[in-house]
């Protein structure tokens, strides 16, 4: 156990360092930042919540730097793209922000971000399936191998058609393209991230493949050196909020440092439809987790209301002391009290019920993104393992062929 | 020693967030670079090849 001294709890070091790991690994083949993930794993192992996202924010930069530095050496990274990008990724994020703030004013935030997030996963995961299992149907009836696709038709009309200057050469990806066309792709990209409160890289490497008409690889390379950059603007913004743990942080970024090497190399040994593919089932699982959010969110509504006007009406209870029952982390401490109020004080076994199935719901949503975190990693090390290996089984036979020619 | 910074950090969180957040900024990116390199060696003794691959979306790139 360590004490965490911003936060002020102890818990175990050895959850920081997996989840660091698991999402290193991720965000290294990727090339996200692996915050939908992160979020709900912190919360199984009971890292403060207040703290979540500014210590995942934080430990982003540094990951990202880890990254993109092996990224960078195979040629994956488009520094003007990546700049141009920013710019409107920042505003986007901006607008987006101001736009959940605004939702959250309303009361309707959790619901509409919740909805979002299941449109623009299921939509996303529907469209890349669709697109893997097309390519992969044509490219058998020719008899080729299903390597990468570099651009769409929707692409094709972004760089032919859209001439609006200032026009950006991209010498990696071989693209000239109207630096609007980024602008515009980084601000929608920006604005989703801004209102969901996420990163965003689950969906701008797919919009970088579809609509920018970039390599899997390279759309990979440079969303991480973009997020080096916003993973940084985040840390500064959060730490100086005082909502990032930096032991917590460090303790991630050991695992996630690691991790990150693992994923960026086995984007070597993989083909980019590959990445793709892999890309469509993490999105997917992501919407299954939220769907289940989602549905946990109504069996809350069935009770909360009443519950909160019992709690004050009949027990006595201060809207602080309410607040505090009822908001947080679905624990099983928190389970416990709920008994204590819902059956015990207030007699109504009906809104334990409710209760139980929320409780229920949102831990096996959160408990699906952990385990698809660890289980996709593990994955992602058994391809890393097997690539090293044939590469140097290869090797070793170019040396046997190349001395018995020499003999 | 690496508790004492912690600690400190965690102090300075109060005192001065502005100081606080350029603090987790540099000390992420510092490690960040440091695990890079080192990781970077062990991956080269440990034989794997780093260098220029051929890539499969190079036939395809205009």
């Amino acid at each position: 156990m360590v004490y965490m001294p911003v936060a002020g709890v102890e818990m175990a070091w050895w959850p920081l360092v997996l989840i660091g790991f698991c999402v290193g690994v991720i965000g290294g083949y990727f090339g996200i930042g692996g915050a939908f993930m992160v979020t709900p794993s912190l919360n199984i192992f009971g890292f403060p919540m207040a703290y979540a996202v500014g210590t995942d924010q934080a430990h982003l930069a540094g990951k990202s730097i880890v990254a993109t530095f092996r990224h960078w050496k195979f040629g994956h990274v488009s520094v003007v793209i990546a700049f141009v990008f920013i710019i409107g990724t920042f505003a986007g994020v901006e607008v987006g922000a101001q736009t959940l703030m605004w939702l959250t004013k309303k009361g309707i935030a959790g619901p509409v971000v919740r909805w979002i997030y299941i449109a623009l996963l299921g939509g996303l995961a529907i469209w890349m399936f669709y697109d893997y299992f097309a390519n992969l149907r044509a490219a058998r009836q020719s008899g080729r191998e299903l390597t990468d696709k570099v651009g769409t038709k929707l692409s094709e009309w972004v760089h032919t058609k859209l001439n609006v200057p200032p026009m950006v050469y991209c010498k990696v990806t071989k693209i000239r393209i109207s630096a609007w066309a980024i602008v515009f792709i980084a601000c929608l990209t920006g604005l989703v991230a801004g209102i969901l409160g996420v990163g965003g890289g689950f969906f701008r490497v797919p919009c970088m493949v579809y609509v920018l008409g970039m390599p899997t690889k390279i759309a990979v390379g440079t969303d991480l050196f973009e997020i080096v950059m916003s993973g940084a603007y985040g840390g500064l913004s959060y730490g100086m909020k005082g909502a990032v743990e930096l032991l917590g942080a460090t303790l991630m970024l050991v695992g996630a440092a690691v991790g990150a090497q693992i994923g960026t190399l086995t984007t070597k040994y993989v083909f980019g439809f590959f990445i793709r593919l892999l890309l469509a089932i993490t999105i997917s699982l992501a919407c299954v987790s939220v769907v289940l959010k989602q549905i946990a969110y109504y069996f809350e509504v069935t009770y909360m209301k009443e519950f909160t006007a019992l709690l004050t009406s009949k027990l006595g209870m201060k809207a602080a002391e309410v607040k505090n029952l009822t908001g947080g982390a679905l624990t099983a401490q928190k389970k416990a009290l709920m008994y204590q109020y819902m059956v015990e004080k207030l007699n109504r076994p009906d809104m334990f019920d409710a209760f139980s199935t929320n409780y229920l719901l949102t831990n096996l949503s959160q408990y699906i993104m952990l385990g698809s975190a660890v289980g996709l990693s593990l994955f992602l090390i058994f391809l890393c393992v097997r690539g090293i290996l044939r590469e140097r089984q290869e090797r070793l036979a170019a040396v046997a062929a190349e001395s018995q020619t020499a003999k | 020693m690496l508790m004492e910074f912690f600690t400190w950090g965690a102090a300075l969180s109060k005192n001065n967030p502005v100081a606080y957040g350029f603090l987790v900024m540099t000390t992420m990116a510092g490690l960040g670079v440091s695990i890079a390199v080192v990781i970077d060696l062990i991956i080269r003794l440990l034989g794997v090849n780093l260098g220029y691959y051929k890539k499969e979306f190079e036939d395809q790139l205009h």
